[in-house]
């Protein structure tokens, strides 16, 4: 919609990303007036207020407006109200009064129009979603098949071993298949998770061992490791039970999955376990490309990835870090990551030992 | 040994991995064939296998300890729409300490969400044996102890308006008289006391027979 020029913002959880062409085509008017995005303290306590469409002035006099629709939080700012504000109207003539001039009415009739369409709206996104989704179920099938079936050879090779240590004592090729097979089932659930996020915290809580999920995760990343020439390493254990959800187990896949892809060859992967007073705390180690300053914000952000992250490694799609990162809040834990310069560059871009900390509070 | 509940005092005794799986039945309800059975049943676990709800009134008892439910295509006689999920809302509501398992083929899905709500834990189809044992030597060895089951054998005769009394008189039925060979009738006339519906009175009796056994097993 090519209304008016006012700049726009939407919220996804407490990320604001800058958006322009749903109702305004510019960010131009507001940043010649503000020098940029200065009125965000005028609107967070605005954007906060759910279910509460309404205006606020801000101190230029300009209007924010705050309303969701799919359940995102949009936030108009740098708006004129026509009628009302015959100061601003003065500065506004000059350079845009007649094409971008738009009346709080209009902008409250636009956001009952998408109101209204939203539930419907959703209904059929949901229903759209389902349906691409709908082969994984096959997929996951068919992976149960292949798993099963290598667990069942694994035991009756080896009638008396414990299943697990039968199964990674199989041939190479044959736990290969094995382990290939529980990473597509990992990566379908990754796709799974995305579609809903919000069911990444449904079902009943069990008390389980983090140190287990990782432990289990990094002998199925193995092979991939070592393709790279690295090693997935432990240093210490802690078998503190926290209540997790099923989705705890992606959080170790998605970590050490993002450890090895930006990973330099020939380095150790090193996952520590600690205590800090009661908090049970992780902490993956890689050799890596740097992740700079700005990049550390960004990175837990759906769709976002690392500055040098897409030069490094053709893999990734900016999801992982930012289902991570709602894995952890759903588990009551907070992940962060540090990035240590070394001083050496690999294909032009600078290499650094990034640690990801995880803090589960117990 | 059983001076311990002279007092009608509730011990903790708990069964060890290898004795909780000699006496565990599991149960998997899926129209499609679950192909991780046979390697239980390799390892040592008493598995079924239906293809869809046979008895109703097996689960609402407790025959098993562990069901494995899937949310399409098995229990359409008994809830025609909601199927699978009508069956766990069911289960749930006559006996609620059955434990159930989610087996679903999707992982995250917040269409099912009520279901793996109201389920005890999930389990994906992609999953092979060893996810699944993980999954039932936790669950049981959580089942499989005489004060957690006493307390789900207690929570239904609340439900039931059981008085104080009654309730104490039944304790003393499990706890003190299990060493005796007609305790089971004992328990049957304890609760004979109390207004129960058949299933229900099938469903204490499980549950009053696992407790007989794991004091047994204990004192062995």
């Amino acid at each position: 919609m090519n209304i008016s020029p006012f700049p726009i913002r939407v919220q996804v959880g407490a990320e604001f990303q800058s958006q322009s062409g749903l109702i305004f085509d510019s960010t131009k008017y507001c940043i010649d007036n503000c020098n940029g995005f200065n009125c965000r303290k005028e609107y967070e306590d605005l954007v906060f207020v759910k279910n509460k469409p309404h205006f606020k002035e801000c101190h230029k006099g300009f209007l924010i407006c705050s309303f969701v629709i799919h359940q995102r939080q949009y936030v108009i700012h740098g708006m004129i109200d026509a009628r009302s504000k015959d100061k601003n109207k003065r500065i506004f003539d000059k350079k845009y009064i007649g094409t971008n001039t738009i009346g709080r009415e209009k902008i409250s009739k636009f956001i009952e129009t998408y109101t209204a369409l939203d539930k419907t709206y959703f209904k059929n996104m949901l229903k759209k979603t389902n349906e691409l989704i709908f082969p994984y179920h096959d997929i996951k099938r068919l992976v149960g098949t292949i798993v099963s079936n290598i667990e069942i050879y694994a035991k009756r090779t080896n009638p008396t071993m414990n299943l697990d240590t039968a199964v990674y004592s199989l041939d190479e090729k044959l736990k290969s298949i094995f382990v290939t097979s529980k990473l597509i089932d990992s990566y379908t659930s990754v796709v799974d998770a995305l579609s809903s996020p919000e069911s990444l915290k449904s079902g009943t809580s069990r008390m389980r061992r983090v140190y287990n999920a990782f432990h289990k995760m990094a002998q199925i990343l193995e092979s991939k490791a070592i393709s790279k020439k690295l090693n997935i390493k432990f240093n210490g254990s802690d078998f503190t039970e926290i209540p997790a959800y099923t989705s705890l187990d992606l959080l170790p896949f998605i970590i050490l999955d993002n450890a090895i892809k930006y990973s330099s060859e020939i380095n150790d992967i090193i996952i520590y376990f600690k205590k800090d007073g009661s908090d049970l705390i992780v902490q993956v180690e890689n050799t890596g490309c740097i992740i700079t300053d700005e990049d550390k914000g960004m990175i837990f952000k759906r769709l976002n990835r690392g500055k040098f992250s897409s030069s490094f490694s053709s893999e990734g799609s900016g999801i992982g870090l930012y289902l991570a990162k709602v894995i952890a809040e759903h588990h009551n834990a907070v992940i962060e990551v540090e990035s240590a310069p070394l001083s050496y560059q690999h294909r032009g871009i600078e290499i650094a030992v990034n640690i990801f900390t995880i803090r589960f509070k117990i | 040994m059983f001076s311990m509940f002279k007092s009608s005092k509730i011990v903790e005794l708990k069964l060890p991995m290898p004795l909780i799986k000699e006496r565990a039945n599991i149960l998997f309800i899926d129209n499609e064939k679950v192909e991780l059975i046979e390697t239980l049943q390799l390892e040592g676990w008493h598995v079924e296998y239906w293809d869809d709800v046979k008895s109703l009134k097996d689960l609402e008892e407790g025959k098993f300890d562990i069901i494995f439910l899937d949310i399409g295509g098995v229990g359409k006689a008994y809830a025609p729409t909601e199927e699978g999920f009508g069956i766990l809302t069911r289960l749930k509501s006559v006996n609620p300490t059955v434990c159930v398992v989610a087996y679903s083929g999707m992982s995250f899905d917040a269409s099912k969400a009520q279901f793996w709500a109201k389920a005890d834990a999930s389990l994906s189809k992609s999953a092979g044996a060893i996810d699944a044992i993980e999954l039932l030597e936790e669950l049981l060895t959580k089942k499989y102890n005489s004060k957690v089951l006493w307390d789900d054998f207690k929570s239904i005769l609340k439900i039931n308006h059981a008085t104080d009394k009654q309730i104490e008189l039944i304790q003393n039925a499990i706890f003190i008289d299990s060493k005796n060979s007609n305790k089971l009738e004992k328990l049957k006339v304890a609760l004979s006391t109390i207004s129960l519906s058949a299933s229900t009175m099938g469903s204490l009796i499980t549950i009053g027979t696992k407790i007989y056994k794991i004091i047994e097993a204990v004192a062995k």
